[in-house]
């Protein structure tokens, strides 16, 4: 079967055209363009409406059906569309068609009856005066060239009142100048529209539908909204669809029902033909036309996904930190190793410091051969080793004379009191001395950073119920793992906000993140309690509580974003001596906020570094918070 | 031309394999063993036993193939471990494509539109093939995201490194014979049809998609040359939120009437405009073929079927 569609770059004849591949016919398009001709699926011919009407030569021979539909609204120059759309039917009936279908519109009816609504096909056409004259007198020029033909093809006719896609400019503009508060600029007291695709649809139904010949056809929307309505809800639809933020399904408030336009019982009995959109759907599709059209003139926000910059820059493929070294510690695991491995994807170099030589040859080797990510270099040390912090810093110095990222990660609970070969106890040591110690000694290659440096201290929100103990800082009275692993986040928030007031006029900011709940080996001390009596049922309900505690917190990647975000985004470009629990600014613990507490911590940690290592670090006033 | 399709029992692999029986290709199938039974059209096919852990089973199941279709990826029942997500698709999908690095022409990998960024408010409608991708939600669907996300990049890798040349498909809710999803939804409306606020906020706008279109969209994809290394989203035409479902349920069960009382409130809730827009796949000549009403009528079919008289099971089965 062969049909030729007029129209075919348009929303109904696209609609129509598929269906018609789906059945196997063969397909001619009429476009009004090469452009549009390309354009059009595979497995139909297109052609360009030819110079003078009617001329087609050859290629309408063999045609079954004639489909046009091309609805008559718009800006479109009606004298033009009558005149080839009427030398097309001369043509098509010439060739042989046997069915002719055309999308009239319903502005053939007389005015006054459109006006009171209910309009059946028997209705009056015609009339001079009032309504839409050109689409009128289009519109039944069109039917009378088809009532011309109608004892040779069978014909049929559907009136639409108003036909919506997103491309019905003329319809778009209206919408968007009630968006900005205009009136009302449709005739008559309602809309009674129809969409497209369900316009194609009633256009074959109309082709395959034998008893439909010689008939005309209402088709519109099931429900009509009287303009009042309409105008508030596309007020309403703007706040809707420009609000990137809001996240609650928005409910339309209810409105009385409006009697149709156009009376749709005999496309419904004898077609079988029912709208599948609803009329508002129909609002909202020209209201979010509408709103990218103010989007594109700038009076609409820009869409913009909710996003950490950190996140989009690596699925852009974007590299904001090429060039820019990142020193991260405790890098081959958990938190660490994803923050590692983001950075490197953001264009940083990443230096990986951890004790595993062997974890870290393989973060090495993949940083090495992703394509997305950058090389690392790796630095083996055992953080809670003072010393080793010294020989770290004194390493870095030399090979980096700038760093502009230091992300202070390690961090670690011990289910038993340790105690560091230089006599400090091991989670005070890795948690809270060696972040401090890092800091300083690297303090030189931060500030020669070419712009700003940041310092990311990961804290805890175990330190929420920790308050320092001066009085016991190496935890000798009393050892409960995660107190004194609490004690020591205390005691990191405190030093960051001196730090931070020491930075204060340079380069460097320095902050301090509770990287939430997260699913890491730093609860492995869990595994390390005794389990031995434990019955069976006992020990199967642990892990099972375990493991939902687990399938509630965040992944390590997804922390880890969380922090290399506050190392990089623009957000918090200057921020610095803040808090933050995950992303966003917060209040530490009370007792972090007590200034003469944390200036005596202060120097107990100097203390301890000077004893332990010989490292004199206050070197005068501008090193030390007054 | 040979192909392999992993996980043909799942509630996309068996669309798929349902598909390639129209199709003049050779199939064969990597199955977990003990989900052999519940395979279709065992008559027709070849069957290779095992695990994508395994990399023997998978280096004998890629042999002599040149489309593998990779369905063997989870989405969490409610209560799944994040490493259990993670060993099935992040390393099973790293073992697949390293046995099919430089043997298999191209990979066809069903993903999911859930590792798309937040996308709930309707000012970022429509979301399109290659909006951004970011894990989001609760912890255990940021989980399943993340290790979506993680599989997707090990493939465009692969791809990177001129291995394999991959087509990967973001589906929306799945319809069809194993969802559970649209199953526990319709179920839970009519057990309680009038309290449908509290699971509202949950589904918001969706845009169901069956298992029968998915399984055409992986036949274009797996073969066409434009959809060499593209990623595909894969979503029907309806957008409905699950006041919608209900009036629909009404409508099945209601054959003839059209005073639907959920109507209203399910065009109230509705803004009426798609979520997502497939355009990739439409380009290429995809269009969905059964509708949400089928969908439903499908589920109440299979529910029905399940509690009337007519099947006799067995009283010792029912203990």
């Amino acid at each position: 079967m062969r049909a030729v569609v007029s129209g075919a770059a348009g929303h109904v004849g696209q609609r129509v055209i598929e269906q018609l591949l789906d059945l196997r016919w063969d397909v001619l398009g009429i476009v009004g363009s090469d452009a549009e001709a390309t354009a059009l699926p595979r497995g139909v011919t297109g052609k360009v409406w030819p110079k003078r009407a009617g001329a087609f030569g050859k290629a309408l021979d063999g045609i079954d059906a004639l489909l046009l539909c091309e609805p008559v609204q718009g800006d479109a120059d009606f004298d033009v569309q009558v005149k080839r759309t009427t030398g097309l039917i001369t043509a098509a009936v010439k060739a042989g068609v046997a069915r002719i279908v055309l999308v009239s519109s319903a502005h053939v009816y007389a005015p006054e009856a459109l006006a009171r609504g209910m309009v059946t096909e028997t209705t009056p056409l015609g009339g001079d005066e009032g309504g839409n004259v050109a689409v009128r007198q289009a519109a039944l020029s069109l039917e009378s060239a088809l009532r011309d033909v109608a004892d040779q093809v069978e014909c049929v006719v559907l009136r639409p009142l108003m036909v919506i896609d997103r491309d019905q400019t003329h319809l778009i503009d209206r919408a968007w100048s009630v968006m900005q508060g205009g009136g009302a600029t449709w005739d008559g007291d309602r809309l009674h529209p129809i969409a497209a695709s369900d316009l194609g649809d009633a256009v074959m139904m109309a082709l395959r539908t034998p008893g439909a010949a010689g008939h005309a056809f209402n088709v519109a929307s099931e429900q009509a909204v009287t303009i009042d309505v309409a105008l508030q809800e596309f007020r309403r639809l703007r706040l809707v669809l420009s609000d990137c933020e809001q996240q609650e399904i928005q409910v339309r408030p209810p409105s009385p029902p409006a009697p149709p336009v156009l009376s749709l019982g005999k496309a419904q009995t004898l077609l079988h033909f029912r709208a599948k959109r609803p009329v508002w759907g129909l609002l909202s599709t020209l209201a979010q036309a509408a709103v990218d059209k103010g989007r594109a003139e700038g009076k609409v926000d820009a869409r913009k996904f909710q996003m950490p910059a950190a996140l989009l820059a690596i699925e852009t493929g974007a590299k904001p930190l090429a060039g820019k070294v990142a020193v991260v510690t405790g890098a081959t695991a958990g938190i660490g190793r994803s923050a590692a491995v983001l950075l490197s994807k953001l264009g940083a170099k990443v230096v990986a410091v951890a004790r595993s030589a062997e974890a870290g040859k393989a973060l090495m080797e993949e940083l090495a051969s992703h394509s997305q990510t950058t090389p690392g270099v790796f630095k083996q040390a055992d953080l809670s080793e003072l010393s080793a912090v010294r020989d770290l810093a004194a390493d870095l110095c030399k090979e980096f004379p700038q760093i502009d990222i230091l992300l202070n990660n390690a961090g670690a609970v011990f289910n038993e009191r340790e105690v560091t070969s230089e006599g400090i106890e091991r989670t005070l040591a890795l948690n809270l001395i060696s972040p401090f110690y890092l800091t300083h000694l690297l303090a030189d290659p931060l500030r020669a950073a070419e712009g700003e440096a940041r310092v990311i201290n990961v804290s805890s929100e175990a330190h929420q119920n920790s308050a320092l103990d001066l009085a016991d800082m190496q935890s000798e009275l009393s050892y409960r793992a995660i107190p004194v692993y609490g004690k020591a986040k205390s005691g990191l928030i405190m030093v960051t906000y001196l730090f931070a007031e020491l930075m204060q006029g340079s380069n460097v900011t320095i902050n301090v993140v509770s990287p939430g709940a997260v699913r890491t080996e730093i609860w492995r001390f869990e595994d390390d309690q005794d389990t031995s009596n434990l019955g069976p049922q006992q020990l199967q309900r642990r892990n099972a509580m375990r493991d939902r505690m687990r399938m509630n917190m965040i992944s390590p990647l997804e922390s880890a974003g969380y922090l290399v975000n506050l190392a990089m985004a623009p957000d918090f470009a200057g921020a610095s001596g803040y808090y933050f629990d995950k992303n966003d600014r917060a209040q530490s613990s009370e007792a972090t906020y007590d200034r003469p507490l944390a200036l005596k911590l202060w120097r107990y940690v100097e203390g301890v570094i000077e004893q332990t290592t010989g490292t004199k670090i206050t070197g005068g006033q501008e090193a030390e918070p007054a | 031309m040979k192909v392999l399709v992993t996980g043909p029992s799942g509630a996309i692999g068996q669309y798929v394999l349902e598909v390639l029986m129209t199709t003049d290709h050779d199939v064969r199938v990597f199955a977990l063993p003990d989900s052999m039974h519940r395979i279709n059209f065992r008559d027709r096919i070849e069957m290779v036993p095992g695990q994508l852990s395994d990399k023997i089973a998978l280096a004998e199941a890629v042999e002599g193939v040149d489309i593998v279709y990779h369905t063997a990826v989870v989405s969490p029942p409610p209560a799944m471990k994040p490493e259990t997500m993670d060993a099935i698709n992040v390393e099973g999908t790293r073992n697949l494509v390293n046995a099919c690095a430089g043997r298999v022409k191209r990979l066809v990998m069903a993903s999911s539109n859930n590792v798309y960024t937040p996308h709930r408010s309707s000012a970022l409608w429509p979301v399109l093939d290659d909006a951004p991708r970011m894990a989001h939600g609760n912890p255990q669907q940021a989980a399943l995201g993340e290790s979506l996300i993680a599989a997707e990049d090990i493939v465009f890798e692969a791809a990177a490194k001129d291995q394999i040349e991959y087509a990967i498909l973001r589906p929306t809710v799945v319809a069809g014979r194993k969802s559970q999803f649209i199953e526990n939804m319709v179920i839970s409306i009519l057990q309680n049809q009038q309290n449908l606020d509290m699971q509202r906020r949950m589904w918001d706008m969706m845009q169901w998609t069956h298992g029968s279109d998915i399984g055409h969209a992986a036949m274009l994809v797996g073969e066409d040359e434009r959809a060499r290394n593209e990623c595909f989203l894969v979503a029907g035409e309806e957008p409905i939120t699950i006041y919608d479902v209900q009036k629909l349920i009404w409508d099945i069960m209601n054959v003839g009437k059209t005073d639907n009382p959920y109507a209203e409130i399910a065009a109230q809730n509705n803004i009426g405009i798609p979520k997502f827009e497939p355009r990739k796949l439409r380009a290429l000549g995809w269009r969905p073929k059964v509708g949400v009403k089928q969908c439903i009528a499908e589920v109440l079919g299979r529910l029905e079927f399940y509690s009337s008289a007519a099947v006799n099971i067995p009283a010792y089965m029912l203990d």
